[in-house]
């Protein structure tokens, strides 16, 4: 703003210097000097108010030179008529202000350009320095995204408590803590090797919850059951691969650890529209629990995760009834 | 003979305990619980020598339970992974077992208790339960027989009782066996605030406060109930207040 302030004040000084040495008087040069600095400050204002709101691709569109050619028009218009009606008796200067007109209104035109310019060239800054602040930012929600995942994956209670299992089950039962040592390998494989954001079907999906759920059901024995209800036309419909995973690690921790009885957890998959609609539910005591499900990390992963994937909020819902937490995820079909 | 008590809810950690605790003939297992309720009722009705303890279990965990119950007895603390918990038992005499754990480990952790078995647990956990509180945001009482868990909002205040404190709800108040300042350090700061020797106030459920007599204060809660200020928090309460 300094530097345009600068540029018209120079512009004033060089047209008063100019009446002066045609031998004009120090007044008449000053006015109409002043007038025409005013005029200049008041379209320079105009033109930066439009470049804040208006920012285009190129500086020097035709928008943008229509703007300027309009706006050194309406200076100089005005510049005259002010002029003309204050020295009309003073035919002399008349005379020289008819002459000078066009002069003066290259002289503008020029100006304007060059603060265009500046504007211009600031807003383009402003506008990288966005784009770059919104990647950065993108980017380190998906870093952000991805660790969180792996350590969902990694949970150390989850796995030292299975490895726990085993060692228990390695005498009293050798054939079924094989058997868990298999389930945990193979949770664990598919936990590490997944593209985090690669689409799989939900078959894969289910396969894996499986053999979560098989582990845990090792681990807390009858307590535990699962239930699915599975549509035969959804098995084949996509899904970001592991999105699932945190929402049953939250059904079986809030159904084991917030009750003593034996807990169902229910997996229903459907297709809704053009969507493939997942819900898992677990029991829920709303009285006892002091705090409330669904407002984990493990959720809050799955909203960002599927915000990032598919540029859409609230697909996830959660629903808690006196007695049943559910969470239900809405995927988008191609 | 030795009376041991186990009380976890992963059946097969408990069976490896068990199976452990065959190498030891002179300690007979006398009963197993999967959760908190049953354990302090095993551990009132059989008075054990040891007793081993998950952390992590159905609605209230093993520090929980400890605290209801009114003789402690020697605790070996089995666990799978617990932060606050692992740090305390380090700088402590207590022992633990890491899951998974081996004979060896397990028969070491016996040595330990056999040699020193009477320890003052309850300076230890303090401190343990005090960030467990500050996680979970609630308190365990125990009441005429029952276990109660009331989160912390639903606290009206509390108040000094002796020994005790009162636990002030909306309908009626639970006695606890701790101090005032357990509870000034313990509660969340932002919600409640000592304004009395003898009161902790749960902010949120201030509705009223009035002068009362020359120079004092009188806050009136959303039950209707009305608890002295005193003189020197009367200005830090307006502080928080923003008056």
């Amino acid at each position: 703003m300094i530097k345009t302030f600068i540029l018209i004040a120079g512009l004033s000084i060089f047209h008063f210097s100019t009446i002066r040495s045609v031998g004009f008087t120090e007044k008449t040069a000053f006015f109409d000097s002043a007038s025409l600095f005013l005029l200049c400050f008041l379209f320079v204002n105009l033109i930066y108010t439009i470049q804040r709101y208006y920012h285009s691709n190129i500086a020097l569109n035709t928008t943008n030179f229509s703007i300027l050619a309009l706006f050194t028009g309406l200076t100089i218009g005005a510049h005259y008529l002010i002029s003309y009606s204050v020295f009309k008796e003073n035919a002399a200067f008349i005379y020289f202000l008819n002459g000078s007109l066009l002069s003066k209104s290259i002289l503008v035109l020029l100006v304007y350009l060059i603060c265009l310019l500046l504007f211009w060239i600031d807003q383009q800054k402003i506008q990288e320095r966005r784009l770059q602040d919104f990647a950065i930012e993108k980017e380190r929600e998906s870093m952000a995204i991805e660790l969180n995942s792996l350590q969902q994956q990694f949970k150390p209670h989850f796995l030292f408590n299975s490895l726990n299992s085993i060692n228990a089950l390695t005498i009293t039962n050798p054939e079924e803590a094989r058997k868990m040592v298999h389930l945990l390998s193979e949770f664990m494989r598919a936990a590490v090797r997944e593209n985090q954001s690669e689409l799989v079907e939900l078959e894969q999906e289910i396969h894996h919850i499986k053999l979560y759920t098989d582990i845990e059901k090792v681990r807390f024995g009858s307590r535990l059951s699962v239930n699915y209800e599975l549509d035969e036309d959804v098995l084949a419909l996509k899904l970001p691969s592991l999105i699932l995973q945190p929402i049953i690690e939250n059904a079986v921790k809030y159904g084991l650890y917030g009750h003593t009885e034996d807990v169902e957890i229910s997996i229903k998959a459907s297709k809704v529209d053009n969507f493939l609609s997942v819900s898992i539910s677990n029991p829920y005591d709303k009285e006892q629990q002091s705090t409330v499900q669904g407002t984990g990390y493990g959720l809050q992963s799955i909203e960002k995760k599927m915000l990032i994937l598919y540029n859409r909020a609230n697909l996830l819902c959660v629903n808690s009834s006196d007695k049943l937490f559910t969470a239900t995820l809405n995927i988008p079909q191609q | 003979m030795k009376k041991v008590v186990i009380i976890d809810d992963e059946p097969l950690a408990r069976s490896i305990v068990k199976q452990f605790l065959k190498q030891h003939e002179d300690l007979e297992l006398i009963d197993e619980c999967s959760n908190g309720y049953e354990g302090v009722k095993a551990i009132e009705k059989h008075n054990p020598d040891l007793v081993f303890l998950d952390i992590q279990m159905p609605k209230i965990n093993g520090f929980e339970m400890l605290e209801i119950i009114d003789e402690e007895p020697s605790v070996i603390f089995t666990t799978a992974f617990d932060e606050y918990a692992i740090k305390a038992f380090e700088t402590s005499a207590i022992d633990y077992l890491l899951k998974p754990f081996t004979q060896e480990r397990f028969d070491k952790a016996i040595e330990k208790w056999r040699k020193n078995k009477a320890q003052p647990l309850k300076t230890v956990l303090g401190e343990t339960v005090q960030k467990q509180l500050n996680e979970d945001q609630r308190i365990v009482v125990k009441d005429a027989g029952n276990i109660k868990i009331i989160p912390t909002v639903d606290v009206m205040y509390i108040e000094a009782y002796d020994d005790y404190v009162k636990i002030h709800t909306k309908e009626r108040y639970f006695l606890k066996k701790k101090t005032m300042n357990y509870y000034e350090q313990s509660l969340d700061k932002a919600n409640f605030l000592r304004i009395h020797r003898s009161y902790i106030l749960n902010i949120n459920q201030l509705t009223r406060i009035e002068s009362f007599e020359k120079n004092s204060y009188r806050a009136t809660l959303t039950n209707g109930a009305a608890i002295p200020i005193s003189r020197s928090s009367y200005g830090e309460l307006k502080a928080i207040l923003g008056l």
